[in-house]
Order: structure tokens, then C-alpha cells, then sequence
């Protein structure tokens, strides 16, 4: 059980440390080219602002959830379940 | 750090800060943790319809993750989540033409401000109460303690309204219950993360454990599964009406997704009326925030 526990923890940290990596750097990327573009698009497009807006958050939240399920899996390691 | 979206200056580790805290939270209790959130923005000092919007944001996303998480422990009843919509998008839509209404006559801090402490007051409250109760009772009658409820009375009086069309969800263990029960709910929540900027999540949970009986479990994933689509078109209209800083939701977001996955996984540790003892601490700390900053 102790060890079925620790297993668990171990995948936890490992998943959450390679998604953040993924998280922190896709938003680095996004602050640092899309910036302008973005702040023109929200004083000239309300809409265009919205979808691309939408776009952007649900690509962190899933695009990056799949990339690092996909690693995971390549590297033999799976999700906690 | 200057956003220059919104032109609000604020440190970029304290938002995401923000977002893991509530990130860990939301995932645990399977809230979207707007209701932490938004009043920690608006005491970092964000405008108050920037912090409806964006606080709505970063929700989406951090919930998806979340819902995922929660639908993967089988955890989501996406039938009752999918006949919900219909009340929840009704109650967004309404809540944010408040908000509007609201800066037109430049009342919009305040009048949030005060509606987010009255709210969050009586759900703490109400929530310590019942758990309490209920753990009582799972101590006097060896009850699962997963499905030990104060309030089961009200769940059957519901259940026993016959007001067609009538609908079942076998997920939840519903056999049948009146369509205007489970959009009712949808439209009250929905109305609250149309002005208040929150998943709604710590309306909704109660309302589908106490008023529709879904099991702790389940409401916590199905919860989930319906902020990400209350949140998703509440960002949508709040960008419309140029309410939603881009930027200071992604920086959220980083630390949000992180605190998700923790948040969401540790659910399995506890049982339901600790989850809900537990939970009813958070709503008081938000309503402490929103008053620090109000007077």
C-alpha cells in the first residue's frame, strides 16, 4: 500500500512539473510575442479579440494537457490514476 | 508589471500565485475558486469588471484540466451537465448585462462588492452548518460517509415534483425529476458568474447535492464539467463588452493549471461532508478580502 502510495506521489510531481514547464513556457511565448498584436486586437476587434482570447486559454488548458499525456505515455510513465 | 490590455499594473508572480491558490482549491473542492479569486484581484487592485472578466478567463481553462481529471475518476454526469446549459447560458447572459448597467451608472464596485459578501456569507455559512450535521449523523448511524446528507428531505421533495417534462440522470441516481428543477439551477448559477465573475461552483455544488440529491462525488465533477462551459461563454460576452485582460489570465492560468492538478487528485483522500466542512472556510476568507477592499 505504502508503496502503491509513493508510486502515486512520484507520477503526481513528475506529470505536474512537465505540464508546468509546458504552461509557463507557452504563456513566456504568448506575453512576449503576441502582446501588441493582442492589445490592438482588444481596442480595434471586441469579437476577433474574444475567439483568439478563448482560443489561447483553452490551448493552455488543453492542448498542453495532451502534449504532456502524450510525453508521458512515450516515456513509459502513464498518468496517476 | 504593466498590463497593457487593461493598463493595470500588478506583480505577475502574485497573479499567478493567485491562480495556483485557487487553482489547488478549485480542483479539490471542485469549484472554479472565482470566489477566492476574484476578491484576491480585486484587493491586488484590479478594476472590478476586469476582474469579472478575466477572473472568468483563467477559469476556463484551469477547469478543463480539472473536469478532465474528474470525468477520468468517472466523477462527471455530462447528461445532467449538458441540460443544465441551457438555464446556466440564460443566467450568464442576464448577469452580464447587469454588470454593464452597472458601470453605466459607476456603481459596479460597490454594488458587486457588497453582493459578493452576502452571497459568500450565507454559503459559508450554510455549508458549515450542514456538514457539521451531517458528520454527526454519520457518526450516529454508521452511514458512508460519502453520502451522508442533512438535507435529504429536500432532494425527495424535489424529486417528487411533477412538472413535465420530467427527466432522468442514472449517473447521479436520479430516476426522475422535473427539466425546470435542473434548469433552475443553471439559470441561478449562471447569473451569478454573470455578475459576480465566478464558476458558480459554490452555488452550484450545494444545489445539486441538497436540491437535485446528486452524490458528493459527482456533483464535484459535474460541477466542473459546467464551469468550464459557464465560464467559457461568460468570457466570451465579457470580452464582447471589453471586460477581459488576455494576458492577466494566461499569467493566472500558469499557476491555476498547476494547483488544478494537485487540487483535483487529492480529492480521493476525503469524503464528502469533510469536503464540504472544509469548504466552508473558503467563502469567509473571500468575503473578508471583498471588505478590506470596500472600506
Amino acid at each position: 500500500m505504502n508503496r502503491r502510495r509513493s508510486r502515486l506521489i512520484r507520477d503526481i510531481l513528475l506529470e505536474t512539473f512537465l505540464y508546468g514547464l509546458f504552461v509557463v513556457a507557452y504563456t513566456a511565448v504568448v506575453l512576449r510575442w503576441l502582446d501588441g498584436w493582442l492589445t490592438r486586437l482588444f481596442h480595434s476587434d471586441l469579437i476577433a479579440y474574444a475567439a483568439v482570447g478563448l482560443v489561447l486559454i483553452v490551448a493552455q488548458g488543453v492542448v498542453l494537457d495532451l502534449l504532456t499525456s502524450f510525453l508521458l505515455e512515450r516515456l513509459g510513465l502513464g498518468r496517476p490514476q | 508589471m504593466t498590463f497593457p490590455i487593461s493598463g493595470v499594473t500588478v506583480d505577475p508572480f502574485v497573479l499567478a500565485g493567485i491562480g495556483f491558490a485557487v487553482g489547488v482549491l478549485g480542483g479539490f473542492f471542485g469549484v472554479g475558486g472565482g470566489f477566492i479569486a476574484g476578491p484576491l484581484m480585486f484587493w491586488a487592485g484590479v478594476p472590478m469588471h476586469f476582474v469579472v472578466g478575466t477572473d472568468l478567463a483563467h477559469m476556463t481553462g484551469k477547469s478543463i484540466v480539472a473536469a478532465r481529471r474528474h470525468r477520468a475518476l468517472g466523477h462527471v454526469d455530462i447528461k445532467l451537465g449538458l441540460v443544465m446549459v441551457g438555464g446556466t447560458v440564460l443566467g450568464v447572459e442576464g448577469g452580464a448585462r447587469i454588470v454593464e448597467m452597472l458601470k453605466r451608472i459607476e456603481a459596479v464596485e460597490t454594488v458587486i462588492g457588497v453582493a459578493y459578501i452576502v452571497v459568500l456569507v450565507i454559503i459559508g455559512t450554510f455549508t458549515a452548518w450542514e456538514s457539521l450535521h451531517a458528520l454527526r449523523v454519520v457518526r450516529r448511524d454508521r452511514l458512508d460517509a460519502r453520502e451522508a446528507l442533512a438535507f435529504d428531505g429536500i432532494a425527495r421533495r424535489v424529486r417528487r415534483l411533477n412538472l413535465p417534462p420530467m427527466v432522468s440522470f442514472p449517473a447521479s441516481g436520479i430516476a426522475t425529476v422535473s427539466l425546470w428543477a435542473v434548469l433552475g439551477v443553471g439559470f441561478i448559477t449562471g447569473l451569478l458568474t454573470g455578475v459576480l465573475g465566478v464558476g458558480g461552483g459554490f452555488v452550484r455544488m450545494p444545489l445539486l447535492i441538497y436540491v437535485l440529491g446528486v452524490p458528493t462525488h459527482v456533483a464535484v465533477g459535474t460541477d466542473l464539467f459546467e464551469i468550464v462551459i459557464s465560464a467559457g461563454f461568460g468570457t466570451v460576452t465579457h470580452a464582447l463588452k471589453g471586460n477581459v485582460d488576455i494576458l492577466m489570465a494566461l499569467v493566472m492560468q500558469t499557476g491555476a493549471a498547476l494547483g488544478a492538478q494537485l487540487g483535483a487528485t487529492s480529492t480521493r483522500f476525503f469524503a464528502g461532508p469533510r469536503i464540504r466542512l472544509l469548504f466552508s472556510v473558503l467563502p469567509f476568507i473571500g468575503a473578508a478580502l471583498v471588505a478590506a477592499r470596500l472600506w
